[in-house]
């Protein structure tokens, strides 16, 4: 797969400039900048789904920026437009704000007006003394839809057993 | 599509709890690697 600068920036409201063939990098009014993309994830179905990264290499914190949410909109669509595809999430639990991260791509499903072709599934999992926060993107005409949603929670409720067995 | 004739063999599947754990730690490891990823690929745009 692979997601163009060029096409995207036809629509974008930040100027994307290509790092590889799905990830990005942008800089905001605020002079922030971000990278965004995707990375295989194989351990999940195969070569068929991909961890979604947004980064804020500098984690600057500017004022709401509805512009980063409509160039997220722009990657999102084309790479769901791709082919039948399968994004994973797993929020950023360094500073402890996962559960917000969490929160923001649930405001932007909510707010997204394609919503109603989509599904997004969230879970948080306890994992070596930490809470995860991570989610599945996907659209419902994808020919898996309800075997990836099985499947998904399945793998996700089987992760933390270990260690909740462990620390008995 | 390849999702469409072979379906049973598009998941990854894990027979104990330590597969599990391991292929949840691939996730939480991705991010790093990605960022790592970005970072020579910006190095060698920048040559």
């Amino acid at each position: 797969m692979k997601l163009s600068a060029e096409k995207l920036n036809q629509h974008s409201p930040y100027q994307l400039v290509q790092i590889n063939d799905m990830a990005f990098g942008f800089v905001t009014d605020q002079h922030i900048q971000y990278k965004v993309g995707f990375y295989k994830y194989t351990y999940f179905m195969g070569d068929g789904s991909y961890l979604f990264f947004i980064d804020n290499i500098e984690h600057e914190h500017g004022t709401y920026d509805p512009k980063i949410l409509d160039v997220v909109t722009l990657i999102l669509e084309e790479f769901f437009n791709q082919e039948p595809t399968v994004m994973l999430y797993i929020c950023d639990p360094t500073d402890q704000r996962q559960a917000a991260r969490d929160r923001l791509y649930h405001l932007w499903f909510y707010d997204y007006a394609r919503n109603h072709e989509m599904t997004l599934y969230s879970d948080s999992v306890t994992f070596k003394d930490t809470k995860y926060y991570t989610g599945i993107l996907l659209r419902h005409d994808h020919p898996l839809h309800d075997k990836v949603l099985t499947y998904y929670q399945k793998f996700i409720s089987h992760v933390p057993e270990r260690y909740t067995h462990q620390e008995k | 599509m390849k999702y469409m004739t072979n379906m049973e063999d598009v998941f990854v599947h894990y027979n104990s709890p330590d597969e599990y754990a391991n292929a949840f730690q691939q996730m939480i490891d991705a991010r790093e690697k990605w960022r790592e990823q970005i970072r020579q690929q910006e190095a060698q745009m920048a040559v």
